[in-house]
Formats: structure tokens, sequence, C-alpha cells
């Protein structure tokens, strides 16, 4: 996959664009007047960092102690070294049930897994029921943000799904009456299903619980109402005590959207009476990552999307022009663990202007992971044309005839608007620039004519 | 070896050495900075209000009668506060949730608000069922005035490691802004989320 190729499929429809870089730079606006009205926001930001470096230091001590305590209040610990276990695991704990019909909140994990297309295969009718995931399950789409997963779609075309699938006012646009459509076939599907999945935001050692923040209050539907609740997570989102979930709690809504907090913040430690609640750790390539000391604060993520609204190429992209489940610059660092080749272009779709790594409130330094990916994938693609270039140039300006030169040649083309520059085979380079207007003389004839009277 | 050997395995090879884990409950506090706004309950029920919560002022000896006002009128109505002679629909911990639905009022217990985002903290066991609070259109909380925290670090140090079998804190009612960033009331949860506060 290319970023700047379907970043230019994004940029094709200008109005939109405009749009979507407006409206998450309002998002990045209400993260800074939250983070502003917290005393203390940055020793804030250093604790959350540091218990999250501890929990990573100690990542297989703290799952173990989560694990046995989980157990102990009745919930089934369940391990999955990589997406197709994880997603096995998720089927055969339905089969067992025999639970046809799921419903899920939103989980980037079971995106990075690839689990609904899985589960269809295999007979399981799958809804989403955060409305931004519902959007987009019905469109056939990925999500284009890990907390807004529609943002990339206008309330036209949402009306024209609603009005296709779910049967809303044709040309309806409005979006409180969507809203009401999607409640009012969603409640039915709660109502329906034999089974809940959710994810993770975090889970705590010391006492054997996971916490699902959400807004919708979709999560608990469903798992209030189903008899079998399954959470997936990754083995990072591990905290060592509760006492962390406030200061993990103060950062995280207020960096995605603003909010003091989310509407909802559930704690779960076990099953209601009659019901089954399962847990699945899931590795898929963490564990790895953790090895890699230049890349392992990745790991300490968790999931705000603070990256996202403040960068000023995923504004301007879209989340679909990284081409995987998490965009942006967090997407961008990941992406690459998982296929270093088809990424490559990834830590490339940044300014490397830092601003992500200002507003992560774990404080990842996304920005030089990005500079680091960088220097791995021009080291493995050699970049064979590169030097060529690189080695004329030296050769040109070691040779102040052949600069002489080529500087009158290259003022000629350029007036006449010729250079391999343009030449958008060569170079991507002017696709969206204009090189500057060639001058009248060379600096040495202006200095000769000038100066050099004496 | 399993996968959770393998795993624990490779995380054990992998890990960094040791960070030290900050100490417990020590924060740089800002809970003096949010005294000295004002009272605990003014920025709760600011907050509150902000986040599309309503707040009520209720004398302790009046509340259920002030209620039987309010909500006499609805259909279907559940309350777990013991006592309270108002609701109409039975609720008990081991029935079948799907039940309760429709669901137009829940009444229960908070235990405590935190004043810095509205939220209030309701345990498993003053809900009965926990999709009572999801199901119906309208929650009620009703909440002592004097049981408020400062912010999510006094909440946690309150709570320690008593979290129930579940709970959770509610800030308002449900809502969405999935389309077009349009801030929506009333999501898929309740859409309206009234909190009582009892004062003597």
């Amino acid at each position: 996959m290319s970023h700047p190729k379907q970043a230019a499929e994004f940029n094709a429809d200008l109005e939109r664009t405009q749009w979507h870089d407006e409206t998450l730079w309002l998002v990045r606006e209400k993260r800074d007047t939250a983070a502003g009205s917290v005393p203390g926001w940055e020793d804030l930001r250093e604790r959350a960092s540091q218990i999250k470096g501890n929990a990573l230091s100690r990542l297989d001590d703290y799952l173990k102690e989560f694990e046995q305590k989980a157990v102990s209040n009745g919930i089934h610990v369940h391990w999955a070294s990589d997406a197709a276990e994880h997603n096995g695991i998720v089927l055969q704990i339905l089969k067992d049930r025999g639970a046809k019909h799921l419903v899920k909140s939103k989980s980037m994990l079971t995106e990075e897994c690839q689990l609904n297309p899985y589960l269809h295969a295999n007979g399981i009718e799958v809804i989403d029921t955060d409305l931004g995931e519902r959007i987009v399950q019905i469109a056939d789409e990925a999500p284009s943000h890990i907390v807004m997963p529609a943002i990339h779609m206008r309330k036209e075309e949402v009306g024209d799904l609603f009005h296709d699938h779910l049967g809303s006012d044709e040309g309806a646009t409005d979006p409180d009456y969507l809203t009401e459509v999607a409640r009012q076939s969603l409640r039915k599907s709660f109502l329906e299903a034999d089974a809940a999945l959710t994810g993770v935001n975090f889970a705590v050692a010391e006492t054997g619980g996971f916490v699902v923040c959400t807004n919708e209050g979709n999560a608990d539907l469903g798992v209030h109402l189903a008899p079998v609740h399954i959470a997936s997570m990754g083995i990072e989102k591990i905290i060592p005590r509760a006492d962390d979930l406030g200061v993990f709690l103060r950062l995280l809504a207020r960096s995605a959207t603003g909010q003091d907090l989310t509407v909802y913040t559930s704690h779960f430690h076990g099953p209601r009476p009659g019901a089954e609640m399962h847990l699945v750790l899931v590795d898929n390539g963490r564990s790895a990552r953790l090895g890699q000391e230049e890349f392992r604060d990745a790991l300490k993520c968790i999931r705000c999307g603070a990256c996202m609204n403040t960068c000023p190429v995923y504004r301007r992209s879209g989340g679909h022009s990284y081409g995987w489940t998490v965009p942006g610059p967090l997407g961008s660092v990941l992406a690459p663990h998982v296929d270093m080749e088809s990424f490559s272009s990834l830590p490339f779709a940044s300014t490397l202007c830092g601003s992500c790594t200002d507003v992560c409130p774990v404080k990842i330094d996304l920005h030089g992971q990005l500079y680091a990916w960088r220097q791995k994938i021009v080291a493995a693609q050699k970049a064979a044309d590169r030097p060529l270039a690189m080695r004329l140039m030296a050769r040109v300006l070691a040779r102040p005839l052949a600069f002489r030169i080529s500087g009158w040649f290259a003022r000629r083309m350029l007036r006449r608007g010729w250079t391999p520059a343009k030449n958008s085979m060569l170079s991507d380079w002017t696709s969206s620039r204009d090189l500057p207007s060639a001058p009248e003389q060379s600096f040495r004839s202006w200095y000769l004519k000038n100066r050099k009277v004496q | 070896m399993n996968s959770r050997d393998h795993i624990l395995t490779e995380i054990k090879r992998n890990r960094p050495p040791e960070v030290l884990l900050p100490e417990r409950g020590k924060h740089a506090g800002d809970s003096a900075a949010l005294q000295a706004e004002g009272s605990l309950v003014s920025r709760f029920e600011s907050v509150s209000i902000r986040i599309s919560s309503e707040v009520l002022h209720v004398a302790r000896s009046d509340w259920d009668s002030l209620l039987v006002g309010q909500f006499g009128g609805e259909r279907r109505i559940a309350s777990t506060i013991s006592g309270a002679d108002f609701g109409n629909l039975r609720i008990e911990p081991d029935m079948d949730p799907k039940s309760l639905s429709p669901l137009d009022v829940l009444v229960c217990q908070g235990d405590f608000g935190v004043a810095e985002n509205g939220a209030v903290w309701i345990q498993d066991s003053a809900l009965m069922v926990r999709a009572a609070p999801f199901l119906a259109e309208h929650l009620v909380i009703i909440l002592d005035r004097t049981q408020m925290v400062a912010t999510m670090h006094e909440a946690y140090s309150r709570l320690q490691t008593n979290l129930g079998m579940f709970g959770m804190f509610v800030a308002g009612p449900s809502k969405t802004a999935d389309i077009e960033q349009s801030l929506v009331v009333g999501a898929q949860g309740p859409r309206r989320n009234t909190i009582v506060l009892l004062s003597d």
C-alpha cells in the first residue's frame, strides 16, 4: 500500500478534506481546554508514563497476578499467541454455548485480528454496536479513527446508508434523528443477542478486573443482557493497581475528546449470577515488540487518539489512507512491526513536527519512533535511485565549470518548465509543489558584475 | 509449550530492566485547587450541568414524595431503594434482565460523586440488575450531598480495591458524536440523567 497514493484519493474531495481537517482540529482544541483545566497535567502525564513503564518492565508478573485474581473472581481467562488463536477461542466459546448472535462494542484489537469476517464465515452474526462502528459496518468499510470510527463520512452519506439498511426516511440527515433510528435498531439487537464482546481499556493486576469506557452505554447494554461476556485485550493493557486507574482515567477522555470522563466507566470483576465472563489475553506480536528498545514505548498507548487529531498529515489524509487498523502517528509506528515492506510508506506520512509526542498522555516519543522507522526502512530498501542522484550531484558540485554549465542549463530548463524534477516518473516532489522561478542570472555572474570591480 | 507459557516466557526474555512504580496515592494534588474554587458540591453541580445531567436539591425527608410527584405518571418505573414507596416494577438480582425492558425510569442509590467530572460511583449491590441503569430511558440517582470527592485520585483512595463484582462511574446521560461530531444526547442508554442531592 502507498500512503501518498491513498491520501491523494481522499484529497480529491477538497471540501471533505477541509471539513475533516477542521473538525479534528476542533477536537484537538477541546483536548487543550480540558488538559489546561487540570492543574498538574504534565505531572499526570509523567506519572502515567512511569506506571506504564513499570507495567511493561514486569508484564509477566502482572499478567500472572491478574490471571490468578481474575480466575478466583470467576472469570475464565484464555491466552492467545496470535490473531488466529484469538479468533478460534472466541468462536469456540460461542459454539459451546450455541450462540449465533454476537453484539460487539468497540475493540481495536478485534479489528486487528479481523474477527468479524472470521465469525461471519463461521455462521455467527456480528453486530457492531458503537454508532460509529455500526455506520462503517453497514458501509462495509473499516473505521478511519480509533475513537471516531466514521469521522470520514458526512451525514448525507450516513442518511443514505440508514435509509437503505435501517429504513430511515429518504434524504434525512439530522444527526438526532439518525441516531434515534440506530438506537431503535440496536436495542432490538441487544435484546436478541446471545453473547456480547467488548474490548478492554485497563486491566488491574491487583484486583483481577477490567475497565471498559464508553459514552453510548453500548458495551454495557450488550454484556449485561447477554448470557456470555467475552472481553478481548492486548497483554499491554495491564496496570498494577486500582489506584492507577485514577491517573489514567483523568487523562484518557480529556485527551480523546476533551470530556472530563467518558459517560460510562464500567469495572468488571466477575459475571452476574447465572452468566459467564471470558477474557482473552492476546499477544499477536506484542511480546516481541517489548524486546525492541527503540519501539517498546508504543506499548504504553492507552488508545485515546489524540495523536491522530493533532497530526497535520492525518487530518488532511483521512484514516483510510494508512491502510491499517490504527491510522495516524500511532498506526504508523505499529504497522511496520506487522509488515515493514508493505507499510513502508507510513513512517513517512509525517512532518516530524512532534505534535503527536506533545499531546500523548503517556509521553510516547511518537515522532522519534517514526524517525527510527525511516532509518530502518531506508537501510532495508538501500534507496537505489538516491545514491545515484547524490553521486551525480557530488561530482557536479566538486567541479566549478560543470557547476556553471549545469546552472546555466537548469535556469533555462526551469524557465521553459522542463526539468527532471517535474517528471513524476522520477520524483513526486513537484506533484503538489511549484519550483521557484528561475533567477535572471547566477549568483556568480551577479557578483562578478557588482562586487568584483576592484 | 502452550500459549500461556509461551507468551510469559517471551515477555520475560524481552522485558526491559525494571522501572520503578510511583508510590500509591501520592499525586501532584489539585484537590486543593478544586477546594479553593468553592465547595465540592457546587463544582460537582456545575460540571454535571455542563455534561447534560440534571441536579435536584432535596431535603432527606422529602425525597421520595418528590419523586412520586415527578415520576408518578411514568409507565414503567423501578426502584432499587428499599423502603421507597414508588416504583411499579419488580426488580431482583436474579431476574432475567431482559424482562425489565422497556424501562422508563430507574431510581437507584449512588455511593459518592466526583467534583472534577460530575461522575457518580454506583456498585452492583445498589443496582440489583446491572443492565437496569442502561435500559432505563431516565436514570435517577439519589446521592447524599456530603458524599463528594474532589478528583478521581480521591475516588480510588476511597474505593481502595473494593470495586464490587461490577461497579461504574456514570457521568451524564448516554451520548454520541459519531455523526459529524454533532453531540446527540440519548445514544443507546438513558436520555436523561438526574442526580438528586440530599441534604439534612
